[in-house]
């Protein structure tokens, strides 16, 4: 359940305008009782957060505005991460995890936005900080019935504190008359503050390409999607590089 | 105010030479949601308001059901809606 309420101010004769808000969550999670998964160690999850924001415009022209934010987010673990219990044997096995708590993160941003009747343009870099973010964790490997394959055991878990920081930029244009390109590229650093090592689950350069068009009555789209492969990658003791799909390798 | 209802079953066969699996793979989820978003707008001497309040409620019941049926190869039913296997023993990395 959610309830928010949020006020756009803008100024006679200002520049300035002042966007601020509030939402409250609560959630509730109940597990199934089930016979065959007495032993999953599932358990009932209730939590609620009060998330304010606070935006800041400024309106150079009418095509041209500067803005900044502070936006407090909450985010709840879908129901599959904190109860799913399955696996493909002999390879992997996912473990339920019964005190997976909400993520939350304060995050700000400042940015630049132009807007015309042809084009669109965003500049944006953004830093947030996270409490319990959610991410798979490896908690165990055991020897299978297959000589040198290993079964990996996975489960969702918190990192009490991560850091993601970023910059955008998107343009929107109209390179011919009806034929409309979007363009986006993000690149991003997020980093484990627990153990001062990268956080493999972000995409660190992606982009995006669409060129779209309407004949007639249909809309067509052609998209190209870039993500630049994941090289900082979390170390082991050794300091070699670490394979978190190290299930497919013959050891 | 709405309402869903979404199922899906994966029925899957797989074996060895000394018997045959059938699982049972099923995803079930009802979800009744209500919103309400109200807006008002509000205009003083030196300021403007456009004020955007609202309530979302959403109810999901959901189940994910993973069945397990061993018949082995002389016919004989080994076991009957079983969950997949549990790990017993953990080596910790």
């Amino acid at each position: 359940m959610g309830a928010y309420v949020q006020d756009s101010i803008s100024f006679k004769n200002s520049a300035w305008s002042v966007i601020a808000g509030v939402r409250y969550d609560y959630y509730t999670l109940e597990a199934k009782n089930d016979e065959l998964y007495a032993d999953a160690q599932l358990d009932d999850i209730t939590e609620s957060a009060f998330s304010p924001k606070l935006g800041v415009i400024y309106q150079v022209d009418d095509n041209l505005s500067w803005y900044g934010q502070y936006v407090r987010g909450f985010k709840i673990p879908p129901h599959d991460q904190a109860y799913q219990s399955h696996g493909v044997e002999p390879f992997y096995q996912i473990l339920p995890n019964a005190d997976l708590d909400p993520e939350s993160s304060d995050s700000f941003e400042l940015g630049l936005r132009y807007a015309s009747s042809d084009i669109s343009v965003n500049l944006s870099a953004f830093y947030a900080a996270y409490d319990d973010f959610i991410e798979t964790a490896v908690v165990g490997v055991e020897p299978t019935y297959i000589p040198g394959v290993n079964k990996t055991l996975y489960q969702y878990q918190n990192i009490s504190e991560t850091q993601i920081s970023g910059v955008e930029a998107g343009i929107a244009m109209y390179v011919a008359e009806n034929i409309l390109l979007e363009a986006n590229v993000a690149y991003v650093d997020g980093e484990n503050k627990e153990t001062d090592q990268p956080l493999t689950s972000i995409s660190p350069l992606n982009g995006s390409v669409l060129l779209s068009t309407e004949l007639g009555n249909i809309n067509w789209t052609a998209a190209w999607r870039l993500a630049k492969s994941q090289s900082d990658v979390v170390l082991d003791t050794n300091g070699d590089k670490n394979h978190p799909r190290a299930w497919l390798r013959h050891s | 105010m709405s309402y869903s209802s979404y199922e899906q079953q994966s029925d899957q066969i797989s074996g060895a030479s000394t018997y045959t699996d059938y699982n049972d793979y099923r995803f079930e989820q009802n979800i009744l949601g209500l919103k309400a978003v109200f807006n008002k707008g509000l205009k003083g001497e030196t300021t403007n308001h456009e004020v955007v309040y609202g309530v979302d409620v959403d109810l999901y019941d959901t189940t994910r059901p993973r069945f397990k049926t061993r018949v082995l190869a002389d016919g004989t039913v080994d076991f009957t809606d079983q969950k997949q296997k549990h790990s017993l023993a953990l080596i910790p990395l």
